[in-house]
């Protein structure tokens, strides 16, 4: 039996190793080291090479969402993507939203998460007349931010999922509203609204079974004028209406 | 500002560039081998400098979790290292300017290009026969130096059934191969 060293099928391998002569010298490495930390800590938008890829990006057309998707413009993006085979920050409240999510984990400590939250607010989501959606935005990230105070990551679709919960949740309190003070006009509105939140994209994208169509029945409930329902789910899934988000 | 406000900056500037010293001194012997993982196994080869970037990005970000041990952090570098390339795979590695100057020189090492012919091309042939988690096991023992064991644990196989592995790859290379 042939020792590995002087083995001469390892020999022979080991002399066809395509980077046996990769050699970039320390020089070359400290720098690409000292420019990934300072990459890593500063925001992105500020980092020449995220210029090179917007404008990449520009010269592709805004119809290339998976290369959009690519460019980091804020420090809580941390450039992992999907949950396989293990994501970042395992043990320290990170959770992947669903076992085939595609999605960017980000990083709830980072100083800029709630900027990068509202930046990926989903376009479907409205509130009722009296909400101002930009606060909405903002205290509700920075009350998802609150929750994990030991820090952690989540994925994009956990962001977004979080604020269609809650803006359907807002939904939900106001045609209970409505219904409590026979403002059929109102309601109507409202039950309209929920009907369309079943199938925000966040929602359905993460759920893992039951959670749509339950919404479904929610709605069809409040359309029907059928309170139980609806004032069983506000009183089970949904938290109390945050505060500084009226107008 | 008062002196004790600088006094307190001071001593944060310290700490944060203790801190990076630390980090530095720790990662900077673990880039050549990273620098060649990657060489290795992405095309274009230019890439394996934005992998290491990458992986260096990432590692920064999870210092805290940095093993102590000299072999520990190797393995967890490289674990590191193996989902960065997944991503590479996957389109999802940005090139990085920063990365410029290292990108040049593994160009000027592999000026072909080409990171899985080497210059045996029986040799690739051969690799390329085993299966996928046979080859990248006589990979990482034979070109990126782990034992059997380290090997195993990074693709997720028990020792008992990495060494198997290796033996009959290893059978399967030298009928291929014959001295």
């Amino acid at each position: 039996m042939h020792d590995v060293d002087d083995d001469p099928l390892i020999l022979r391998i080991r002399r066809a190793d395509p980077a046996r002569s990769v050699d970039a010298g320390e020089g070359s490495l400290r720098l690409l080291l000292g420019d990934s930390i300072a990459a890593a800590g500063r925001p992105r938008r500020r980092a020449p090479w995220v210029a090179g890829a917007l404008l990449a990006v520009l010269a592709l057309g805004a119809a290339t969402p998976a290369i959009a998707d690519g460019v980091r413009q804020f420090v809580a993006q941390t450039g992992w993507i999907g949950t396989s085979p293990n994501p970042p920050g395992v043990g320290v409240g990170s959770a992947p939203s669903t076992e085939s999510d595609d999605t960017e984990w980000i990083d709830a400590l980072a100083p800029d998460f709630v900027d990068y939250a509202v930046s990926v607010l989903p376009v479907e989501i409205g509130l009722p007349p009296a909400y101002d959606l930009a606060a909405f935005a903002r205290v509700v990230a920075t009350e998802q931010q609150a929750a994990l105070p030991g820090g952690g990551y989540m994925q994009v679709t956990n962001v977004q999922r979080n604020y269609e919960t809650r803006a359907r949740c807002i939904w939900i309190d106001d045609w209970l509203t409505a219904e409590n003070a026979g403002d059929d006009a109102r309601a109507d509105a409202a039950a309209a609204v929920l009907e369309t939140a079943s199938d925000w994209p966040a929602t359905v994208a993460t759920d893992g079974g039951g959670i749509v169509d339950s919404n479904r029945e929610v709605a069809a409930a409040a359309a029907s004028g059928d309170r139980s329902p609806v004032k069983r789910e506000y009183d089970i899934n949904c938290p109390p209406v945050p505060d500084g988000i009226l107008k | 500002m008062t002196r004790t406000d600088l006094g307190g900056a001071a001593s944060a500037r310290a700490t944060a560039d203790r801190e990076t010293g630390e980090f530095e001194a720790a990662v900077v012997p673990l880039m050549p081998p990273l620098l060649a993982y990657f060489a290795r196994r992405v095309l274009p080869v230019d890439d394996a400098a934005d992998c290491l970037s990458e992986t260096m990005i990432v590692l920064w970000r999870q210092r805290a979790t940095l093993p102590a041990s000299e072999g520990a952090r190797r393995g967890w570098a490289f674990g590191i290292a193996k989902r960065v390339l997944a991503n590479q795979r996957r389109g999802r590695i940005r090139q990085m300017a920063l990365a410029d100057r290292v990108r040049a020189e593994v160009r000027a090492a592999m000026p072909d290009s080409s990171a899985a012919a080497g210059d045996d091309d029986a040799v690739s042939v051969a690799l390329d026969s085993l299966p996928e988690r046979d080859r990248e096991l006589v990979r990482l023992i034979v070109w990126d130096g782990f034992g059997v064991a380290e090997a195993g644990a990074l693709l997720g196989i028990r020792a008992g059934a990495a060494r198997t592995r290796y033996s009959r790859a290893k059978q399967r290379l030298r009928e291929l191969l014959p001295e």
